[in-house]
């Protein structure tokens, strides 16, 4: 038995229990910073994921930043493993088709330069899910480490009326600053997400987010995706599955079990090493050292998705919540955003 | 209403206007007789009448009508431009206004040259001198060591914003009035290692106070009115006055209508009250000339508190013709001839030449 597994026995019930509940729902994770490729699908399917939303490097390039993306070579070619979905309908066939769906997403609008009608030829890639600032400040807005936190720019306001024009889902992300954040909510019609983060509540990192605005976020119908990244569940040691969903708890407690989804933030495949750009990645929200980027015992790749089930299986929740919060939030809200 | 401009009628005009309107003649304030024979009397940099901005160079622009401004400016007086090689455009873009720039200048060997180095202003009369500008630092992103390049290819002045929010930190129009970005901090100190002018005009309030008290290198503001005269956010407050003469900057006064007076159509009068105040708050060593007439659009956004060409330059001061004439208006208002000299380009040139003499390190 490894060191660090919750469980000293298998409580063969619960077992059981979460691998019937796992063949009727709808895993869906929320924002995925993978490495985009033969590895990542692998590990997808040890999780028995049905969706994903990516985010992550394929060949070093950021999806669908260009005409000759390499993410869309690699869908087309994993047509037997994937499926690139643009409506909750897709990722309902894929799943029965038995191929993982894979929604292209931006952490941040940086590809768009100072054009929002840039958004039209990205959307047409694919692009179903935008963020806005990332740590830093762009032409959009604050990012949440930077020393200047203000509002979104007059660009950054056209930028999200675009994107709810093009029904892209709007993505505070948890890179945005707090003013940046409750801006885009005063602009936006209709649900706002954040697709990652952790409650602030619990851990103090500029990184994670405070009660108010995830109560902004539900009240808008949108959801809040937890991440497992250790440093904003720990600020020493390694936090456990049951610090996670110690998380998810808390954000059921705060927002309702409608408004909380999984947001794994996983970095699987990449192996950077060396310290960080340290005005991107403070010391207060980051480790300085790539080395030291790791998540939470057993999810740090997908393998361990399973075990969430379990555990809020042990907890009492009910299957709906659970089908809610494993998924449902997530294709609710795409549903909504997307109309398809 | 008016409607924000499409984003294809922004780039596309901004890249209309090419070329420089300069004629020469020469400052009264020099002694020789025949300034204009070449080598005869190499110009003393602070002799020379400079015009902190002056339309841009873009590969649209005709050579043909690129001389005609070049005579034009010359005609004027007027002996050093600071002329945008970009303004909004990408890092292409950028670049090749820049070789448009250099092929104008080589076909004009006796009209023109480029300003690089304190040697390069020693040599302008009897041409006129352009030193490359930009309208904001858009096209480098967060890509700072882009600035050292820029300056060696003859950009030796950065504004680090222009009127709207970018990685540095806020232009004026925007509403939120941020404070510098952690990148504009490290542009900031960038530009002073890498021999470059920090431009501080069209920058929010906020980010040009916090500029100005972070560098430690030559400022200008390039464009820019009082505030307390005629309230517009281009418009310098009195602590932003302040701030800029602390670090030894100048204001470069304009003639851009909205920055002028309320009225429809402003008078030379009007620029010279803005003169005034500011030399009565700053002192005459932080005044120059950025004159700014340039018919190109400005607005972007419905919101902007920026008219639509054609614009309505003051009379008396419409075009840089006006110069010789708006010359004679100091006189009459009672600066001496140091003074007009200073203002004129004496000043815009002190705080230019240490950047010129700087070599910016491998």
């Amino acid at each position: 038995m490894k060191d660090g597994l919750a469980a000293p026995t298998v409580d063969h019930g619960l077992l059981l229990e979460t691998r019937q509940l796992l063949s009727e729902i709808t895993v869906v994770n929320g924002l995925d910073a993978s490495d985009f490729d033969e590895g990542l699908i692998r590990s997808m399917r040890s999780g028995g994921l049905h969706a994903n939303l990516v985010t992550g490097l394929r060949n070093g390039v950021r999806p669908i930043m260009s005409l000759d993306s390499p993410h869309l070579r690699f869908v087309r070619e994993q047509s037997r493993e994937l499926h690139l979905a643009t409506s909750v309908e897709e990722i309902t066939r894929a799943r029965n088709d038995g191929r993982i769906a894979i929604v292209f997403g931006w952490q941040v609008a940086d590809g768009i330069g100072e054009n929002e009608e840039m958004l039209e030829g990205f959307h047409r890639l694919g692009l179903r899910s935008c963020g806005l600032a990332y740590n830093v400040g762009n032409y959009v807005g604050s990012g949440c480490v930077d020393p200047a936190q203000g509002p979104l720019s007059r660009f950054g306001e056209r930028v999200v009326e675009k994107l709810q024009e093009l029904r892209i889902v709007v993505d505070i992300g948890g890179h945005c600053s707090e003013a940046t954040s409750l801006d885009a909510l005063r602009v936006a019609r209709g649900p706002v997400v954040c697709s990652h983060t952790n409650p602030r509540a619990l851990r103090d990192n500029p990184r994670n987010m405070t009660d108010a605005l995830m109560l902004a976020i539900a009240r808008t119908g949108g959801v809040v995706g937890i991440t497992t990244f250790n440093f904003f569940l720990a600020a020493a040691g390694q936090a456990s599955i049951e610090d996670y969903l110690k998380h998810i708890d808390y954000a059921v407690r705060l927002l309702g079990d409608e408004h909380v989804g999984l947001g794994l933030d996983q970095i699987i495949g990449r192996q950077i090493t060396g310290p960080v750009d340290p005005r991107k990645f403070p010391p207060t929200a980051y480790p300085p050292m790539y080395e030291d980027w790791i998540y939470v015992d057993g999810l740090a790749d997908f393998s361990g998705v399973p075990q969430i089930t379990a555990g809020l299986i042990a907890r009492g929740y009910s299957q709906e919540a659970i089908t809610r919060i494993m998924g449902g939030n997530w294709l609710r809200v795409w549903r909504e955003v997307w109309g398809t | 209403m008016t409607r924000d401009i499409t984003r294809r009628a922004f780039v596309g005009s901004a890249a209309a206007v090419g070329g420089l309107a300069a004629t020469g003649c020469v400052s009264p304030a020099t002694t020789v007789a025949d300034p204009r024979a070449a080598g005869s009397h190499p110009g003393q940099p602070h002799d020379l009448v400079a015009d902190a901005s002056a339309p841009m160079s873009s590969p649209g622009r005709a050579l043909a009508a690129f001389r005609a401004e070049v005579r034009a400016r010359r005609a004027a007086g007027c002996d050093i431009v600071l002329s945008p090689v970009a303004a909004g455009e990408t890092l292409e873009g950028t670049l090749r206004n820049l070789v448009a720039l250099q092929s104008h200048l080589s076909a004009l060997p006796g009209d023109a040259l480029l300003v690089r180095s304190v040697e390069d202003l020693t040599r302008v009369r009897p041409r006129i001198g352009v030193i490359g500008s930009l309208h904001g630092l858009q096209m480098i992103g967060e890509n700072i060591a882009l600035i050292r390049h820029l300056r060696a290819a003859g950009v030796s002045v950065m504004q680090l914003t222009g009127y709207w929010k970018n990685w540095n930190g806020d232009g004026c129009l925007e509403p939120g009035d941020n404070p510098l970005t952690g990148l504009g901090r490290m542009v900031i100190q960038e530009m002073t290692r890498a021999g470059v002018v920090l431009d501080l005009a069209q920058a929010g309030r906020r980010t040009s106070l916090e500029a100005l008290e972070l560098t430690t290198g030559p400022v200008i503001v390039s464009r820019a009115n009082a505030a307390r005269v005629q309230e517009h956010p281009q418009n310098l407050t009195d602590a932003q006055i302040d701030a800029v003469r602390a670090r030894s900057g100048v204001i470069g006064v304009s003639a851009y209508p909205p920055l002028l007076s309320a009225s429809s159509r402003p008078t030379v009068e009007d620029l010279l009250r803005h003169l005034h105040y500011i030399v009565e708050r700053a002192g005459i060593e932080h005044v120059a000339l950025g004159l700014d007439f340039d018919d190109r659009p400005r607005r972007r956004f419905a919101e902007d508190r920026l008219p639509d060409p054609p614009y309505a330059y003051p009379v008396g001061i419409d075009s840089i013709a006006d110069l010789p004439a708006f010359r004679e208006r100091l006189s009459a208002s009672g600066f001496s001839a140091d003074d007009i000299a200073k203002v004129l380009g004496g000043n815009l040139l002190r705080v230019l030449e240490p950047a010129l003499a700087a070599v910016a390190p491998a």
